[in-house]
């Protein structure tokens, strides 16, 4: 298979190249009796449409003439046609929903998987947003191109051929009149759709920017206001707005004229059907009836002919959406599972790093072949300056990422021969940034084992010391948190985190800067529980908080990719290094 | 960010409570900016009607004069047709451009007003609202009265002219004809009501539904690292989606059919009202009571007249939620602000004096109980103490961002009540723990406290204060992109950009709370040294959990259940305190070994 690399660094099968009409078809050919039954209809529906006016226009030339004893059976014709069009277009537009929709429903699930398929560092490349609105408004894009298609587009084309065909039988010279304006339709409704477009999708920008900043206005009023920054931001929101009104006002004013124009077209071209068709009906080439069939057509035309160009737009947004979508469906992960990754149990908890490198762009190494091997039930601490990989190393273990040299093994085994599975769930770990879900405390504390008892996740909770904050809220575990519940500070959310970890009750626990929003009592509480529990435990703890080293057996220092000292605080302290530098300079006018 | 909100519209019940009279008078205060554009809408909206009735009337003309063979009644009539298009095509260009406008205008000045007004929102209201809820207000809601309230008024207005314009001339034309359409009419109006209800219950339940889709995919992609990390849980979460997503589809097919059916049963009535007319106009035509022509102009007529009854019939349902938007947004402007009564800007020195506070968030609950200190200008106090004691509690009443109950404070000898706040403000710089950066760059984020000041200045002062360097090692400088609140930046990098924020603005007074609390030793610690010469003739506050922070500091207090237990020099209170020792336990045990 051939790979190649595109502009934003995802890697891409080169075998797969999905073009928008050929996916379409393939999704829609797994619900082939709607499909059929919506194209029939369709047929059907134009083609009805068709005779209306044909009948209407003889049932005026009866008048005309004076000859009422035949009219009755145009009626009896006309009233059927009407129902027989009512039920056809009841169940086009339900076909045209089923279909749409179990599309869209079938390529959302196949998005939604892929999120668990891809690899970490391909959602840390394209930002969060972009991941949405591909799984969401892309995939609607798509849903309304088929549907829109089902519903106006086959009977469009249906419609505007055969009305030309009856039209030109009638009369050439009056076709050919109408046909030198009814083209202008379309070709005002393509450019009109397409800049419109584009106008739409900067006023969607503009209102994502003013909800972020409303957001983080909202979320940061404490430091708005103590700035202060209200004046600052209250501009620089009224920039957003009127920049907002701008971009619309171009919309209403494209609208407005092309509104105005096609009506006008509409006018004028029934204006030459009734003077050109009334001076041939004076000269008797034509009947009343027929310049009467002439104006109904014309009519019929319009809206084909306005869809037509809305297709087509329409076709295009499409087409963008399924590029897009590609870059879900088609990017190769970068953490792949071997053929013969197995289930493997970690018994111990030996953990060795052989020589590891580690590059994130594949230009900046941010681990510098890395040595370290850590004994079953050791607690080691890991401590450097931001920025020096320590947070790195720890994904690695996790295989959230693969790297380039080295290899990485648990118990000796090479962690790439373990299903991705079985890997991470024996092993806990609570990240630096706290990341939970909007619902209850006691769903997010059981995330990863949500069949366990009560018991378990209090005793969880209260080994994270944060069972006391919880049982004090009026809804106790039952508490939602997020965007419709309560807001948590920094340090409740890193406990909640702490808990979640700890009740997968792993063999390897990795803890980045676990407690650095607790106050030290908390945390020295949480450590007096975590000792206990961490026996027979292998633990990696990187930290920024010198006492949180007191729990390590060993400390490793690291500086930009590479390990620079390690051994124990004692060790470390009579060599004089770099650990030795840090602890000075922050005793330095303590003590 | 931005894709939560969208579920609250969603969930909010349409009831009212405040009565109809009071939300028409606030809605015309609204309105009043627009007065002569509206006023000008009217006036084009009658104009375009009489055009608009004119056209079918124009048909007859021509039919009849068809039928007469008479050339010269088919010039009149198709220069009378002319004249009345281009008319229309002006008033229909002015009319469809100023109705979106007004509507557009008044969206961006309700906008404006109500994010300078949550900027001034007494701060409990944060507390008790979340943050998607107040967003949702100020996009959602307007967004959602926007247009209707505007040009709604006015298109009903018309839409009810043009109804009755229509019927008078239908009715001058043929008595029997418009009988009939009469009696179709009300039919449909009928349909229309009681679908119009159905549609719209059934259309909330599908809303709903891919409201619940959406947040899934929101919140799962936002935490993905945990999705991996629980990687186990795989099979659970994507049956979830697969459950959720079906609703979606079922609702969405259920609602198609009651939807569906509305659209082909009201033609169905309008056709059959064409075959009646075309049936029974063509007896009268036989018995010469009307014309040919009169007849194809009814046609037109009963054209022009479905869809703005259809309009007028939906636009209730559209027009009730417009209301409870309406009031949502009222309730929202009337929430009580800050109080801003001080007028003094006095000359900020750095003396602070609390006396006798008593303050608590919620009635009952004290924090800070008749708590008095000092502290002179100039001086380093830290302040530490166990969760929930209270340290924070007095930074923000130092910043006024709450009151005292009882007793007060002192700025300089003068009452935090008399000062302006603003320029209090102005004066205090607080480094919060949680430090929240804007959207845009890192420089902008810099601006946002010294607007007045440029680029290049700006990095000259932080060059010269030594805190360019950690701006650098960002992974663009001052040109990296702070996306979604900082996410892309670790906490210690987000807490430097804060700290060279606010110093930045050359505050009188200082307050750290924990404000380095995730940077790393080596960083803190000459962060620590900048802020030493900066602090020179500073008063600043440290509140600290780190004991590490408290190097800075030439007095310690100690506060616990909103009380100040302990004081003194960090010396002092390691040999004779009792509390504080205990608290940097943890810290000791590393500093002896």
């Amino acid at each position: 298979m051939e790979e190649k690399i595109d502009r934003k660094g995802i890697r891409r099968d080169n075998a797969v190249n999905r073009s928008l009409t050929r996916v379409l078809l393939e999704y829609m050919s797994r619900h082939r009796a709607p499909m059929l039954a919506t194209l029939a209809v369709a047929v059907t529906l134009s083609a009805l449409g068709i005779i209306t006016p044909l009948l209407i226009g003889r049932s005026i030339d009866l008048l005309v003439v004076r000859d009422i004893s035949e009219l009755w059976k145009y009626v009896i014709l006309l009233i059927s046609i009407a129902i027989a069009q009512s039920i056809l277009s009841f169940l086009q537009r339900y076909f045209s929903i089923y279909l749409s929709q179990n599309v869209v429903y079938d390529i959302r699930n196949q998005l939604y998987s892929r999120l668990y398929k891809l690899s970490y560092g391909f959602f840390n490349k394209m930002p969060t947003g972009q991941v949405i609105s591909r799984i969401t408004s892309d995939v609607d894009t798509i849903g309304a191109l088929i549907r829109f298609t089902s519903v106006h587009g086959i009977s469009a084309v249906i419609t505007v051929v055969l009305a030309l065909v009856i039209m030109f039988m009638k009369n050439i010279t009056l076709t050919m009149l109408v046909l030198c304006v009814l083209p202008i339709i379309p070709l005002i409704m393509i450019p009109y759709s397409r800049k419109v477009r584009k106008y739409f999708s900067r006023t969607r920008e503009l209102y994502g920017e003013m909800t972020s900043l409303l957001q983080e206005s909202i979320a940061g009023i404490k430091i708005v206001r103590s700035l202060p920054a209200d004046l600052v931001l209250a501009d620089r929101f009224n920039l957003l707005t009127r920049d907002y009104l701008s971009t619309m006002i171009r919309v209403i004013r494209l609208r407005a004229f092309s509104r105005s124009v096609l009506a006008f077209i509409v006018s004028l071209t029934l204006l030459i059907v009734y003077w050109y068709g009334g001076l041939r009906t004076i000269a008797g080439e034509l009947t009343v009836g027929d310049v009467v069939s002439f104006s109904l057509y014309t009519n019929t035309l319009m809206w084909p002919l306005m869809s037509l160009g809305f297709l087509v737009a329409l076709y295009e947004r499409a087409k963008i959406s399924m590029k897009r979508l590609t870059d879900i469906l088609d990017t190769k992960s970068e953490v792949l599972e071997a053929p013969d990754a197995s289930d493997i149990r970690i018994r111990k908890g030996r953990i060795d790093f052989k020589n590891v490198w580690f590059s994130y762009d594949g230009r900046t190494w941010v681990l510098r072949g890395i040595n370290l091997s850590i004994k079953p039930g050791e607690i080691v601490a890991i401590i450097g300056p931001t920025g020096s990989g320590k947070t790195s190393l720890l994904h690695l273990l996790l295989r959230l990422y693969d790297p380039q040299k080295g290899k990485i093994c648990i118990d000796g085994i090479d962690i790439k021969k373990f299903k991705l599975e079985s890997l991470r769930r024996q092993i806990g770990i609570v990240h630096q940034d706290i990341f939970l879900f909007s619902s209850s405390i006691k769903d997010n504390i059981a995330f990863g084992k949500p069949t366990v008892s009560p018991e378990e996740i209090t005793e969880v909770a209260k080994m994270a010391r944060i069972h006391d904050f919880i049982s004090s809220l009026p809804l106790g575990y039952d508490t939602p948190v997020g965007e419709r519940g309560i807001t948590l500070s920094g340090g409740q959310r890193q406990r909640i985190a702490i808990a979640r970890a700890l009740l997968l009750n792993p063999k390897i626990i990795l803890m980045d800067d676990p407690v650095s929003q607790v106050d030290s009592e908390t945390e020295m509480a949480i450590y007096d529980a975590l000792t206990k529990y961490f026996k027979g435990r292998t633990v990696l703890i990187t930290t920024q908080r010198l006492s949180t080293l007191r729990l390590a057996n060993r400390i490793v220092v690291m500086d930009n990719g590479r390990i620079v000292e390690e051994g124990t605080h004692e060790e470390l302290i009579k060599r004089g290094g770099m650990y030795s530098r840090i602890l000075g300079k922050l005793r330095e006018g303590i003590t | 960010m931005g894709y939560h909100i969208v579920r609250y519209l969603q969930k909010e019940k349409e009831k009212r409570k405040l009565p109809l009279k009071y939300l028409f008078k606030r809605t015309l205060v609204l309105l009043s900016p627009f007065k002569y554009s509206l006023i000008l809408l009217l006036v084009l909206s009658i104009i375009g009607i009489c055009l608009n009735l004119m056209i079918p009337y124009i048909t007859k003309l021509f039919v009849d004069a068809i039928v007469i063979r008479d050339i010269n009644s088919l010039v009149n009539s198709a220069i009378i047709f002319i004249i009345v298009a281009t008319a229309g095509l002006a008033v229909n260009y002015t009319r469809s451009y100023l109705v979106p406008l007004i509507g557009q205008r008044l969206m961006l000045n309700l906008r404006n007003s109500l994010y300078r007004h949550v900027l001034t929102i007494k701060l409990d209201y944060f507390s008790r609202t979340p943050t998607g809820k107040i967003v949702s207000r100020i996009m959602n809601d307007v967004d959602s009265i926007g247009e209707i309230l505007a040009s709604g008024a006015i298109d009903v207005l018309s839409d009810f002219i043009f109804i009755a314009g229509a019927m008078f001339i239908m009715f001058s034309l043929s008595i029997e004809l418009t009988l009939i359409v009469a009696i179709t009419v009300l039919i449909v109006v009928i349909i229309a009501f009681i679908w119009g209800e159905r549609a719209r219950k059934i259309y909330r339940k599908v809303r709903e539904s891919i409201a619940e889709v959406t947040s899934k995919i929101e919140q799962d992609v936002s935490g993905v690292l945990l999705l991996h990390t629980f990687i186990h849980r795989r099979t659970d979460n994507v049956m979830e989606f697969q459950r959720l997503s079906r609703k979606t589809l079922t609702s969405s097919i259920s609602a198609a059919k009651v939807v569906g059916s509305m659209g082909p049963v009201i033609r169905l009535i309008e056709a059959l009202c064409y075959i009646l007319i075309l049936w029974y106009g063509s007896h009268l035509v036989g018995v010469e009571k009307i014309t040919i022509g009169t007849l194809s102009a009814f046609y037109g007529y009963v054209g022009m007249l479905f869809r703005p009854l259809i309009t007028l019939t939906m636009f209730y349902g559209s027009f009730q939620s417009a209301l409870a938007s309406l009031e949502r947004i009222f309730n929202l402007l009337d929430t009580q602000v800050e109080v801003r009564e001080g007028t003094k800007r006095i000359k900020i020195r750095g003396d602070i004096a609390f006396e006798n506070v008593t303050f608590g968030y919620e009635p009952g609950k004290p924090v800070l109980r008749n708590l008095s200190f000092k502290v002179n200008r100039g001086e380093v106090v830290a302040i530490v103490g166990p969760t929930g004691s209270g340290k924070t509690t007095i930074a923000n009443l130092i910043l006024k961002l709450y009151e005292p109950q009882e007793g007060r404070i002192l700025i300089d000898g003068v009452d935090l009540r008399e000062i302006e706040l603003s320029w209090l403000r102005k004066h205090i710089g607080l480094i919060p723990q949680e430090p929240v950066l804007f959207s845009g760059t890192v420089m902008d984020n810099l601006k946002i406290a010294v607007p007045h000041m440029s680029t290049e200045e700006i990095r000259e002062k932080l060059k010269k204060l030594d805190l360019e360097k950690f701006l650098l090692k960002l992974p663009e400088g001052y040109d990296t992109k702070v996306v979604e609140g900082g996410k892309n930046l670790s906490v210690g990098q987000r807490q430097i950009v804060s700290i060279a924020r606010v110093i930045l603005s050359e505050p009188s007074i200082l307050i750290l709370d924990e404000a380095l609390s995730s940077v790393d030793p080596i960083s803190e610690f000459t962060i620590q040294e900048v802020l030493k010469r900066v602090l020179q003739n500073r008063t600043c506050i440290i509140i600290a959990h780190k004991l590490s922070s408290l190097r800075l500091a030439n007095r310690v207090l100690v506060i616990m259940d909103g009380r100040i237990v302990e004081e003194g020099t960090h010396e002092e209170l390691i040999k004779r305190g009792e509390v504080y020792p205990r608290l940097y336990k943890a810290h000791f045990a590393l500093a002896r070994t």
